[in-house]
């Protein structure tokens, strides 16, 4: 066993660039696809057009050809509009209006024509982007949260449940330059496991007792948003685990 | 066997750089940074049950402590003390750490516990302890040996403790109030010098009520005589001589002495911050300036010299500058200048009148009255630029402010209108909140806030 040690450096070594190898091929980058516009309809497409009683839609599906093209938006007027009102009256009904060219079977064809014309896929394989773009949505949907429109990201989460929680005090001689900083462990639960006081040094050194009751308030206030802290998502833990936070109330102003 | 070993050397050395490579390559743990910048500015709720007592004797003091506690804490608008039926643990021995489950279920950030214990026939020892619920741990524990009759300065020390260590300033709670008692009528109104503790209690004459008195005010310095004992002085306007003159006077001896026996009127007296040095205004040939008196050798200073009317002067806690009120630039506005006179600057230049300025402990804010558009004000501005002016109250007539010894709350007379019209003694913080009236057994005028006692 005279060269164990050097063999299994060796080993290491190569297990290292293999994996280094391996890693850089696992980034590759994305295959060339088709890059299919859509075209957006914006919220003042659907609000500023009069009331209408729309003919029912044809029949036949849409050309791909009104697709390609970009929609005129309708102009958007200076004034607000003011909504007409419908009555029985027939005399009143506007006349119907051709149905707007937002539509969604249209734009699903246009996604199969886009995959047709792609060299790279059979109709059962998704595309290399499809498959990225799906992975990026789920963890941008698990830092999101649920997905319930109430849910917001973990920084303004935080952000909004400490200032609830943490208490100051306008009337404290210079409480604006009052700056506390700490890094806040949390569990996955959302419990504190540990507080450290990042500027402690300078908040014992300045003999400030207004300072030192402000580092208290700050911790306390952090301890005080634990049961808020268990709603954060948990399929973001690893951005919150370990969270900085600054307490500066001088920067409101 | 050499070539062997250079092999080994290169196929270390790669390996250890691919290492690095990695390690450098590896992003680093992203940590979330948050900045927070609004907090919300409710009172903070605590918990005070009622002090232990391992004698009957001495029960009603330990309960009544814990409401003089209770009582000063919320009468500064920083507290909120919780309910005493909504607490779930009782505890039987403050040594022992409560539950802090148990506290935090009804919202308590701060727990006060308590035991009295008899030391002998005429002393007690008041134990107490600060408890941090959400921090879990002990913020103070104080042991105080006071004779029984003087268990509310125990209870008033307890809450300046508790304010300390939840706010970080000192507190105000063993401190006294000097102010003119008032009885009868606008038009024949009896004025007397009364002293009594901060919370209103156990007010006191000082002087009868057959001459006028007017503005009193608190050595900041306390003096001890031979015995080592604590002497508040007072200084105070009177026509006890006839003629409107400032006296001196020892809270506890009783004893009183006039001040320079000059020919015409003295008033608006104040001490220096060190208590050595008085200030006041000498009316000579119908003009009014500011003199400074040395207490010791009782030699007076000019310190203004202009033909104005310049009275209302107020030291800086520091002793370098004085903060006074005149009417040189047309209308009384506020001035400072150097402790010697010189350099005068203007400080106000708002509309309306401003007077009455008191330089707050802390040295940062000038307490003064505005009148301006038939209504009266308490405000504050910074000391330094005149600017930021807060206007802290609106009224009739609202005058007079007096700093509490830590800078943080300000006393006022508040009068109200017409002949039958009653002076009131008001506090409010100086954020602004916290408007609330001083219980006098009569009505009362000219506040004065003692520093704290020893």
């Amino acid at each position: 066993m005279k060269f164990g040690l050097p063999i299994s450096f060796t080993i290491h070594a190569a297990a290292v660039f293999g994996g280094l190898l391996l890693w850089e091929q696992g980034a590759s980058e994305f295959p060339e696809v088709k890059i299919i516009n859509l075209n957006l309809v914006s919220v003042t497409d659907k609000t500023n057009i009069k009331p209408t009683r729309k003919k029912p839609p044809k029949e036949e599906p849409p050309k791909e050809e009104l697709l390609a093209d970009t929609p005129k938006p309708p102009p958007i007027s200076e004034s607000p509009v003011v909504p007409e009102v419908i009555t029985d009256n027939n005399e009143d009904v506007p006349t119907p209006k051709l149905p707007p060219k937002f539509d969604l079977d249209a734009i699903a064809n246009q996604l199969g024509t886009a995959r047709e014309n792609n060299l790279e896929v059979t109709p059962n394989k998704p595309l290399q982007n499809e498959i990225t773009a799906a992975e990026r949505a789920d963890t941008q949907q698990s830092r999101a949260g649920e997905g319930t429109g109430n849910e917001i990201n973990s920084e303004d989460y935080i952000r909004q449940a400490m200032q609830s929680c943490w208490q100051i005090d306008e009337g404290m001689k210079g409480y604006d330059k009052l700056k506390v900083r700490l890094r806040v462990t949390l569990d996955i639960d959302g419990r504190v496991t540990d507080v450290d006081v990042l500027n402690n040094a300078r908040i014992i050194a300045s003999g400030n007792a207004s300072w030192q009751a402000a580092r208290e308030k700050a911790i306390s206030g952090v301890y005080e948003c634990e049961a808020s802290f268990s709603k954060l998502p948990k399929g973001a833990y690893e951005d919150w685990k370990s969270t900085e936070l600054t307490f500066d109330p001088g920067a409101m102003k | 066997m050499k070539q062997m070993k250079i092999v080994l050397t290169n196929v270390l050395s790669a390996a250890l750089i691919a290492l690095m490579a990695m390690l450098w390559a590896t992003p680093a743990s992203a940590q979330l940074k948050v900045l927070i910048t609004e907090g919300h500015t409710e009172p903070t709720p605590i918990a005070i049950p009622n002090f232990l007592s391992g004698d009957p004797a001495t029960d009603k003091i330990a309960r009544d402590m814990a409401k003089v506690i209770t009582d000063d804490l919320e009468r500064s608008g920083l507290f909120v003390v919780i309910d005493q039926a909504t607490y779930i643990e009782t505890q039987t021995n403050i040594d022992y750490q409560p539950r802090f489950a148990n506290w935090r279920l009804i919202n308590a950030k701060a727990l006060v516990s308590g035991r009295i214990v008899r030391v002998d026939d005429t002393r007690l020892r008041a134990e107490y302890r600060l408890w941090d619920i959400y921090g879990r741990s002990q913020l103070e524990g104080l042991v105080l040996i006071v004779t029984e009759d003087n268990w509310r300065r125990i209870a008033h020390k307890i809450s300046d403790s508790i304010y300390k260590k939840l706010t970080g300033e000192t507190g105000y709670f063993d401190s006294r109030i000097a102010f003119i008692s008032e009885t009868g009528p606008k038009t024949n109104r009896t004025k007397r010098l009364t002293i009594m503790d901060q919370d209103g209690h156990s007010p006191k004459y000082l002087l009868g009520g057959s001459d006028l008195v007017l503005t009193p005010r608190f050595s900041p310095f306390i003096d001890r005589d031979h015995r080592d004992k604590p002497i508040e002085k007072l200084t105070y306007l009177s026509w006890e001589t006839g003629r409107p003159q400032v006296f001196l006077l020892e809270v506890e001896t009783g004893n009183r002495e006039l001040l320079g026996d000059f020919p015409s009127m003295t008033m608006s007296p104040r001490f220096s911050p060190d208590g050595k040095k008085l200030i006041f205004t000498l009316v000579k040939r119908g003009n009014s300036d500011i003199y400074v008196m040395d207490l010791r050798s009782r030699s007076t200073q000019r310190l203004t010299t202009d033909r104005a009317i310049d009275v209302s002067p107020s030291f800086s806690p520091d002793g370098k500058k004085i903060v006074f009120n005149s009417d040189r630039g047309g209308s009384p506005q506020l001035y400072t200048m150097n402790a010697d006179g010189s350099n005068v600057k203007r400080l106000s230049f708002g509309k309306g009148r401003y007077t009455a300025p008191a330089w707050s402990p802390r040295g940062d804010l000038i307490a003064f009255t505005k009148s301006d558009g038939g209504q009266f004000h308490v405000g504050v501005m910074n000391a330094k630029t005149g600017k930021g002016e807060r206007l802290l109250t609106s009224s009739y007539l609202d005058e007079g402010p007096t700093w509490s010894p830590n800078g943080r709350v300000i006393l006022f007379t508040r009068e109200t209108r017409g002949v039958n019209g009653r002076a009131e003694i008001w506090s409010i913080d100086l954020t602004g909140k916290n408007l609330r009236k001083l219980p006098t057994p009569s009505g009362a005028s000219d506040p004065a806030w003692s520093p704290l006692l020893p």
